[in-house]
């Protein structure tokens, strides 16, 4: 664990995943129906769910930001840990790389071919695009400050 | 770092976040998805073990 934070672009992966999954969650518990399964856990947290329901009334989001958003920001949460565990796409790492975006993408495609749980919405498809997009993009950006900067980073672990 | 580190962190962060997704749906039958994928997650996982222990 001493190891994975001793990169500073690791560090910096690791901040931005956790801020965008805290962010995801908040947009989850502020704006999306109370009859999703996260919310029986809710029920038990005391009354500042309540306090962060009526705050967020007050906001008048563009349907794709309080449904679409979340789940972009959930995916891209996840590949930025996953690239800051294994540093880069490999045979091995590739089955971690592509889980989580196989079922992103999966209910979504099931969603619209065979009724599976949920809505489809073609904007989630687009976040969960931009999602990958950005993060090829990160991974390109460390590669090209690697090779063309000094950079003190473990590249061959 | 260690190979074995990574693929339990790994294996760790995709449960959690499999364990997310359900959260944000409706109904319980989606618990019947996830446990299936955690539990070829686990397979995978100590196929790969095995496997990098052979070689």
């Amino acid at each position: 664990m001493r190891e994975l934070l001793k990169s500073k672009a690791r560090r910096i992966e690791l901040a931005m995943a956790l801020l965008l999954f805290i962010v995801e969650g908040m947009l989850y518990l502020t704006f999306r129906s109370t009859e999703l399964n996260m919310f029986r856990l809710y029920e038990h947290a005391g009354p500042w769910v309540e306090s962060l329901r009526s705050w967020g009334d007050s906001f008048d989001l563009p349907e794709w930001v309080r449904f679409s958003l979340p789940d972009g920001l959930w995916l891209l949460s996840y590949l930025l840990l996953v690239d800051a565990i294994w540093n880069g796409f490999n045979k091995v790492s590739a089955l971690w790389y592509l889980i989580i975006p196989g079922v992103a993408f999966g209910s979504e495609l099931a969603q619209l071919f065979w009724g599976f749980t949920g809505t489809y919405d073609k904007m989630d498809l687009v976040c969960y695009g931009a999602a990958v997009v950005i993060t090829l993009l990160v991974i390109a950006l460390k590669n090209f400050i690697r090779k063309h900067f000094y950079y003190n980073d473990e590249t061959t672990d | 770092m260690k190979q074995l580190i990574k693929t339990l962190l790994s294996f760790i962060l995709a449960a959690v976040f499999l364990i997310s997704a359900c959260g944000s749906i409706e109904g319980p039958e989606i618990w019947i998805y996830a446990s299936v994928i955690a539990l070829a997650l686990v397979g995978y996982t100590i196929v790969g073990f095995l496997w990098e222990h052979k070689k």
